[in-house]
C-alpha cells in the first residue's frame, strides 16, 4: 500500500485548526457541566473532538487518536443518553482535554507523543460503555429502544399487525422456482451486511402498514408517497449491495406509491395483493441475506405489472391471469372489503418522522417525492467566509495606515492654507478644499477598515475562564459561578495579548481572596455558591471591563494598615486618604494582603505588575468595593494603541499631543481659581480642587516673550470643540497667551476618579496621532508615551498621562517636585 | 474529474486533497458542510463528491438527502469512522453510492473511486 506523504503544512493547518477547537471545548465542557442535557453542545463537543481524532488518525498520531477516542467513546455514550455528565465524568474529560493539549504541545516542540495514561483511557472508555461514573442512568432509553424495535419486528415478521389484510400465502409454496446462491461481497459491504439486514425488516415493517392504508382513499396519496420513499431508500440499498432481484421488486413498490394517489379504488384493490406478495418476496430474500445466502425466484410477471399499474382492471380480482397472483388474489377478495375499518392507531405508529412531512406536501396532490425539489435549493449563507492572514501582514498594513494619516493631515494642512490663500484663483481654492475633505474622508473609512481586521471579540480571552475558575473552585474547595456578558465586545489584537495575564490575575484574585469558602458564605446568609462577573461593554474609544465578585470584598482600613506596615505609605498620609485611595493601595509594589500564600494566587507581587500592564496599554484601573459585599474590579481599555485622537497644544512654541480620551475639559482659569497647597499650584474648579502641572515645567520649554511670539505665527485649526473622555463635545475656550501669564489654558485631565489640571500656552486643534515609540534613552526625557508627525510635517512628542498623575499623586503625598 | 470535497475540517480536507492529489485528480473544490456544498455544486458540476458525516450546520446525511431530489447521478463517497459504520446504511439509502471509513490509504480511496464509478458507468 501506498504510503501518505503529506505536506508538512497539513501538520501546521492541523495544529492551528484543533488548537482553535481545543479552545472551544475547554469552553464548552464547562457549560457542559452546568447544563449537561443540552444536545446541541454535546453534538458540538462531540463534533470536536471527532474532527481531531479524525485529522490525527490521518496523521498517524496514534498516540493521540487513542485519548481522543477514548473521549469521544465517553462523549457518544452521553450523547446517546447513556450517562450524564457529572463532575466526575467532566473531570475525566477534562484532563482527556489537558492531554490532548499537552501532546500538541509535544508535537510543536517536535518531540515524540507520550502513551497517554492508560488509567484515564480506561475511564473513558468505560463511561463510554455506560460503566462509568454516571452508569446509574444506563440502559435507561435502552430498553425503550428495544422495545421499539420488537414492535416494529411484530408488525412485520409473520404475524399481521391487526386489522391488516392477511398476507398471501408466503411465497415458499415449495415449487415456485426458488434458487440460492452463496453470497459474495467485498469486505465493506460485508461488514454492512448485518446492518442492512435488519434496515431492509424495518422497511418491510413499514411499507406494509403503508400498504395497509392504500385502500382507504382519504389516506391513499399519503401512503403511496410514503411507499415510494421507503421504496427508493430499499433501491439504493439493495443498489448499493448489488442485489438485483431486490433492486427490481424495490422499484414495483416505488412504481406503486408514485401512482398510488391517481389510480383508482378498484385498481388499487387490484395492485395491493401484488404488493403485499413484493413485501413478502423481499422478506424471503433478507432472509437469505442473514444466512449469507443469495435467493431469487423469477419475478418478472410480478415485476411487469406494476409498470403497468394503470392497466389493472377494476374487475381484476376476478380474473386470475397468472399462476402466481391467482393465489394473492384470493385474499385480495376479502381484503378489498374489510380494509376500511383499519385499525388507525397501527398506521399511526408507524406514519413519522421525514416520511410524514413528505406526506403532508404530498398529500396535497400529487404524486411523486420529486415534488419537493425545490426545498434544498434556494440557499444563501456560504460559511467559509474567512480566511487566515499572517498577523505580520496586518501590522504592515496599519503602519502604512498609519503612514498614510500623517500624510493625509498634510494635505489638510497644505489645502487649508491653499483655501486660505485669497492671492489663488477661486477655483483652485475651492478644488483644494473639496479633494482635502475626500481624502480625509477616505482615509478615516480605511483606517477603520484596517484597525477593525484586527478587532477580535474578547471571547478569545474569557473562553479561558470558565475552565480557569472551575478548577480554582476545586482546588479551594469553594463553589463559584461565573458570569460571562459582553464576550463578543472587539479590542485591537495587540490589547487581547497584553491583557491576558493581567486579566488571569484579577479573576484568580476574586476567586482566592475574594470569594469565601462555602461555610462562611452561609454563616453571613450568602448563598455557598459564589458568583464572580466578567462584564465587557464599549464605552466610547473605551472598553471597559468589570469583574465584579460577591465575595467579603477589601477592607480599606485593613489594607492601609498592611501597607503602613510594609512601610509603603505613613500615617499621615493615609489620613489624607480617601477609601477608595486605601485600596488602590495593594497596587503599591510589593503589596500582598493574602494571610497564607497561596498556590493560587501567588505572592501579591501581582497587583502592581497587573496595574503596570494595564497602563501599558494606556488603560486604568480602578477599585470599587463593599467590605462584606464584594468587590468591583473597573479596567478600561483603549479599542487600539497604535492611533489615537490628540488635542495639539502649544507648550512655548513647542506643540505637544495630548490623548483626547483623557480630556474631560479644557478651561481658561481665572487668577481666582488659582491657588497652591504644599507650594504645589492647584486650581479651584466648580466645586472641587485639582492639582495643576505647568507643561512649561513638566517639558522644560520656554516660556520667553520670542517664544511665544514665534509660536503664534502658526496658525491653529478652527476645531472649537471636540469629543473628550467620556465622548461628550468639549468646547474650547478662547484666548491669548500673554508674557504675564504664558500658560493660560488648563487641560483637564481624567483618570479613573482622578482629574489634574495640565497648564499649556496655547489650543492648536484635534488631529489623529500615529503613535512612534520612543527610543529607550529619550523615553527618560519627561512624561511622554512617545511620537507622532503633525499635519505641518514637524514631530511632536505624546504626553503621557498616567505618569502625570503620577506626578501629581507624588506631589500630594508630600515628595519633592517631580523633575 | 471534478471532485467536491466536503469536510467542516480543512485539515482533513487538505489531507484528502492531498490524497486525490497523489492520485492524479488536481480538480476539487472544497465545502465547509453540507449547505455550502448545495451552494457549490450548481457552479462546479462536480463529478464526485466525497462527503463527511459529522458537520455543523448540515450534516453530510441531510446534504445527500437534499442533493439527491435534484440529482440521482453524481456518483458520493460518503467518509466516515469505523464508528459510524452502523449508520451507513442510513446514508446508503439517502443515496450514497459507496463509503470509506477514516483514516483512509491512497490506495484504498482510490480504490473505492474506481469502484464507484466503474458502477455508474455500467
Amino acid at each position: 500500500m501506498a504510503e501518505l506523504n503529506f505536506d508538512p503544512e497539513l501538520m501546521q493547518d492541523f495544529l492551528t485548526e484543533s488548537g482553535e477547537l481545543l479552545d472551544q471545548l475547554d469552553q464548552d465542557l464547562v457549560l457542559l457541566e452546568s447544563t449537561p442535557e443540552d444536545l446541541e453542545l454535546l453534538n458540538r463537543i462531540f463534533r470536536a473532538l471527532h474532527t481531531i481524532k479524525g485529522s490525527a488518525s490521518f496523521l498517524a498520531l496514534t498516540n493521540l487518536v487513542s485519548i481522543a477516542h477514548a473521549a469521544e467513546g465517553a462523549l457518544n455514550a452521553a450523547r446517546n443518553r447513556v450517562f450524564v455528565v457529572d463532575r466526575a465524568a467532566m473531570d475525566y474529560l477534562l484532563s482527556a482535554v489537558d492531554v490532548i493539549k499537552a501532546q500538541f504541545a509535544n508535537i510543536r516542540a517536535g518531540q515524540e507523543l507520550v502513551l497517554p495514561d492508560a488509567n484515564l483511557v480506561a475511564r473513558l472508555t468505560a463511561l463510554g460503555e455506560g460503566k462509568g461514573a454516571g452508569a446509574s442512568h444506563a440502559g435507561h432509553d435502552a430498553p425503550a429502544k428495544s422495545a421499539a424495535a420488537v414492535r416494529s419486528g411484530d408488525s412485520g415478521d409473520n404475524a399481521p399487525a391487526p386489522g391488516m389484510p392477511m398476507p398471501p400465502a408466503q411465497p415458499a409454496d415449495s415449487a415456485g422456482g426458488l434458487t440460492e446462491k452463496p453470497l459474495e461481497l467485498s469486505s465493506s459491504k460485508a461488514d454492512l451486511l448485518e446492518f442492512l439486514v435488519e434496515d431492509v425488516e424495518q422497511t418491510l415493517a413499514q411499507i406494509e402498514s403503508q400498504i395497509a392504508r392504500l385502500t382507504s382513499d382519504p389516506d391513499r396519496p399519503a401512503a403511496g408517497s410514503a411507499i415510494a420513499e421507503l421504496g427508493e431508500s430499499l433501491t439504493k440499498s439493495a443498489e448499493f449491495f448489488d442485489f438485483e432481484p431486490m433492486q427490481r421488486l424495490a422499484k414495483c413498490l416505488v412504481q406503486l406509491g408514485e401512482q398510488a394517489g391517481t389510480l383508482q379504488q378498484s385498481q388499487i384493490a387490484g395492485a395491493v395483493p401484488d404488493a403485499q406478495r413484493v413485501v413478502s418476496l423481499l422478506r424471503e430474500q433478507k432472509g437469505g441475506l442473514a444466512q449469507k445466502k443469495l435467493v431469487s425466484r423469477p419475478i418478472d410477471d410480478l415485476v411487469g405489472k406494476f409498470s403497468h399499474l394503470e392497466d389493472f382492471p377494476a374487475a381484476q380480482a376476478n380474473a386470475p391471469t397468472s399462476p402466481t397472483s391467482s393465489t394473492t388474489n384470493a385474499g385480495s377478495a376479502t381484503s378489498a372489503t374489510t380494509n376500511e375499518p383499519r385499525d388507525a392507531a397501527t398506521n399511526a405508529s408507524v406514519n413519522q418522522g421525514s416520511s410524514g412531512l413528505q406526506n403532508a406536501q404530498n398529500a396535497a396532490g400529487n404524486q411523486a417525492a420529486n415534488s419537493s425539489q425545490a426545498a434544498g435549493v434556494a440557499q444563501t449563507a456560504g460559511s467559509d467566509q474567512t480566511i487566515r492572514v499572517e498577523v505580520s501582514r496586518l501590522e504592515a498594513l496599519l503602519n502604512l495606515v498609519g503612514e498614510l494619516v500623517l500624510q493625509k493631515n498634510r494635505v489638510s494642512a497644505v489645502a487649508r492654507q491653499v483655501a486660505a490663500n485669497a492671492g489663488l484663483a477661486q477655483n483652485l481654492r475651492e478644488q483644494a478644499s473639496e479633494v482635502s475633505s475626500s481624502l480625509d474622508r477616505v482615509t478615516s473609512d480605511l483606517q477603520v477598515a484596517v484597525m477593525k481586521t484586527r478587532m477580535q471579540p474578547l471571547e478569545k480571552l474569557f473562553g479561558k475562564y470558565p475552565r480557569l475558575i472551575r478548577d480554582l473552585a476545586r482546588k479551594l474547595n469553594k463553589q463559584i459561578n461565573l458570569e460571562i456578558e459582553g464576550a463578543n465586545t472587539e479590542v485591537d489584537k495587540s490589547v487581547i495579548e497584553e491583557l491576558g495575564d493581567p486579566l488571569v490575575h484579577l479573576m484568580r484574585n476574586s476567586a482566592d481572596h475574594g470569594i469565601e469558602p462555602p461555610d462562611v458564605r452561609r454563616s453571613k446568609g450568602k448563598s455557598e455558591a459564589g458568583t464572580i462577573r466578567l462584564v465587557a461593554s464599549n464605552a466610547g474609544g473605551h472598553v471597559q471591563i468589570l469583574i465584579i465578585d460577591d465575595g467579603k470584598g477589601i477592607d480599606p482600613e485593613f489594607i492601609s494598615r498592611k501597607a503602613m506596615e510594609k512601610g509603603i505609605v505613613t500615617q499621615q498620609q493615609i489620613a489624607a486618604m480617601t477609601d477608595r485611595e486605601k485600596m488602590g493601595l495593594i497596587f503599591a509594589p510589593g503589596f500582598s494582603t493574602a494571610e497564607q500564600i497561596s498556590d493560587v494566587s501567588g505572592r501579591g507581587v501581582g497587583m502592581d505588575v497587573v496595574k503596570t500592564n494595564i497602563e501599558k496599554l494606556k488603560g486604568t484601573i480602578e477599585i470599587d468595593s463593599e467590605v462584606g459585599k464584594g468587590t468591583t474590579m473597573r479596567v478600561k481599555i483603549p479599542l487600539t494603541v497604535a492611533i489615537l485622537s490628540a488635542m495639539m497644544v502649544g507648550v512655548g512654541d513647542e506643540i505637544y499631543a495630548v490623548p483626547l480620551t483623557s480630556i474631560t475639559e479644557i478651561v481658561k482659569p481665572e487668577p481666582a481659581q488659582l491657588a497652591s497647597i504644599n507650594r504645589f499650584p492647584v486650581m479651584r474648579l466648580r466645586n472641587s480642587v485639582l492639582p495643576l502641572l505647568s507643561a512649561a515645567e513638566l517639558f522644560g520649554a520656554e516660556l520667553k516673550a520670542q517664544a511665544l511670539a514665534r509660536a503664534a505665527s502658526t496658525k491653529a485649526t478652527d476645531t472649537t470643540e471636540f469629543k473628550g473622555a467620556d465622548g461628550k463635545s468639549i468646547p474650547v475656550p478662547e484666548g491669548e497667551a500673554t508674557p504675564e501669564n504664558p500658560q493660560p489654558f488648563a487641560v483637564v485631565l481624567v483618570s479613573g476618579d482622578k482629574r489634574v489640571g495640565l497648564q499649556v500656552t496655547r489650543l492648536i486643534g484635534q488631529q489623529e496621532v500615529v503613535i512612534k515609540p520612543l527610543d529607550r534613552f529619550l523615553d527618560k526625557g519627561g512624561p511622554v508615551s512617545g511620537a507622532t508627525v503633525r499635519d505641518d510635517g514637524g514631530v511632536s512628542l505624546i504626553v503621557d498621562v498616567q505618569r502625570l498623575f503620577n506626578i501629581a499623586a507624588d506631589r500630594s503625598a508630600g515628595n519633592s517636585p517631580a523633575a | 474529474m471534478r471532485i467536491l470535497l466536503i469536510d467542516d475540517s480543512k485539515t482533513m480536507r487538505n489531507i484528502q486533497k492531498s490524497v486525490l492529489a497523489q492520485l492524479g485528480h488536481t480538480t476539487v473544490e472544497e465545502a465547509c458542510d453540507g449547505q455550502d456544498a448545495l451552494n457549490k455544486v450548481g457552479a462546479f458540476q462536480p463529478e464526485l463528491i466525497l462527503v463527511d458525516w459529522n458537520m455543523p450546520n448540515m450534516d453530510g446525511l441531510t446534504f445527500v438527502k437534499n442533493f439527491r431530489q435534484t440529482n440521482k447521478n453524481t456518483p458520493l463517497i460518503m467518509v466516515t469512522t469505523e464508528s459510524e459504520k452502523a449508520r451507513v446504511i442510513e446514508a446508503i439509502k439517502a443515496g450514497v453510492n459507496n463509503y470509506v471509513i477514516k483514516p483512509f490509504t491512497p490506495d484504498l480511496l482510490s480504490q473505492r473511486i474506481t469502484e464507484t464509478l466503474a458502477k455508474r458507468a455500467a
